[in-house]
């Protein structure tokens, strides 16, 4: 985490990407971050990079 | 982004592709993208130009709107010939100019030598301006070619300039041998002998005349007959010569007046004498104050080759 940049490493899936908020699949979770001005900084296959004003991080884990 | 890899150069990619399938091509095919942004029109994104193809190839309707950074700016220049053009004829006259020798300078002991070194080198094609092809070669064969004449060289590379440094080749002097008599010139005590060659028929401290002969170019051998001789030598002798020198009295305390006329007639006996040739002995036999003038009446002897003529 840097500023306002969060780099998440081996996920799944993008599953949504919005300024709003942007929904990730991880291993055995799903991962809500809720902000403004949410981007999608860079995307590989194995990472990514987020940027903008983070104001939440739900964890849904898969029973 | 990593600005480098802006730099370096980035197409940047618009597409009216759904997000998440985007995602899933990214995924699948390992692509790496930046900057995505999402508007009504569709998606914006930046790829490495080296995964264009494939994204032309998977994404059917996406297209590259611009390349960013040196790759961009190159594929742009492409797009325009005289740009292109212009740049190439430029590398060549670079290229062409910084390999061509305009001048060749020299510095030696000879103005003889450096013409000889300006033609030799004309002869072997060597005439400015000329492609600068190989300096090593060029010296290499101007020194065999002059290998007589040159007895040291360098050359040197200057920017568009070769200087080539040489000294000259030194030759002793070959005299040829003549059979002609060596005559006295003047009247003398003979003081020593130089001879290489021919038969003296004088000895050390025999007092000869003008036009005495001192070494002959005949010798008689044993069955009396004569036989021809080289000659070549000096005789040297003693002679004496007389000065008379005198100076306006001035102001100066007399001894200085004493030398001044001394020096005068040592340069005055002194003038034509030649290498190896000395003043021998120097007599004061009148030293005379008369009024308002100075004089001084010197006998010199002197050390001479009475056998050159002055």
């Amino acid at each position: 985490m840097n500023k306002n940049q969060l780099m998440i490493e081996q996920y799944e899936e993008l599953l949504k990407a919005s300024p709003q908020d942007v929904r990730l699949r991880l291993k055995d979770m799903h991962l809500t971050i809720t902000g403004k001005d949410l981007k999608v900084r860079a995307l590989t296959r194995d990472e990514i990079l987020i940027e903008g004003i983070m104001e939440g991080f739900t964890f849904h884990y898969e029973a | 982004m990593k600005r480098e890899r802006m730099i370096l150069g980035m197409d940047k990619w618009e597409t009216a592709l759904d997000v998440a399938r985007l995602y899933r091509l990214v995924k699948k095919h390992n692509w790496s993208i930046y900057e995505l942004q999402m508007s009504k029109q569709g998606i914006t994104f930046y790829a490495p130009v080296y995964e264009r193809k494939e994204i032309e190839r998977v994404i059917e309707h996406a297209h590259v709107v611009t390349t960013t950074g040196m790759v961009g700016f190159l594929f742009r220049q492409m797009k325009r010939p005289f740009r292109m053009i212009s740049v190439l004829i430029s590398c060549c006259l670079w290229f062409i100019l910084s390999h061509t020798v305009f001048e060749i300078t020299m510095s030696g002991d000879k103005e003889e030598s450096k013409q000889l070194i300006t033609k030799t080198l004309n002869e072997m094609g060597y005439e400015p301006p000329f492609y600068d092809a190989d300096m090593e070669k060029m010296k290499l064969d101007l020194k065999k070619r002059l290998e007589n004449e040159i007895a040291w060289m360098e050359v040197s590379k200057n920017g568009s300039q070769y200087h080539i440094q040489f000294t000259t080749k030194e030759f002793a002097t070959i005299t040829p041998l003549q059979q002609h008599e060596l005559i006295a010139q003047k009247d003398g005590v003979i003081e020593h002998f130089e001879i290489q060659h021919g038969n003296k028929l004088v000895a050390i401290n025999d007092y000869v005349h003008a036009g005495d002969v001192l070494v002959s170019n005949l010798l008689t051998d044993s069955s009396n007959q004569e036989q021809k001789l080289y000659v070549k030598g000096k005789v040297y002798a003693y002679t004496w010569k007389e000065v008379h020198v005198e100076m306006p009295k001035s102001e100066l305390p007399k001894p200085f007046q004493f030398y001044q006329l001394l020096f005068t007639a040592r340069r005055e006996a002194s003038h034509d004498l030649r290498k190896d040739e000395k003043i021998y002995k120097e007599n004061i036999l009148q030293f005379q104050d008369n009024t308002g003038t100075i004089s001084m009446d010197i006998h010199y002897t002197l050390l001479e080759d009475i056998t050159t003529p002055k």
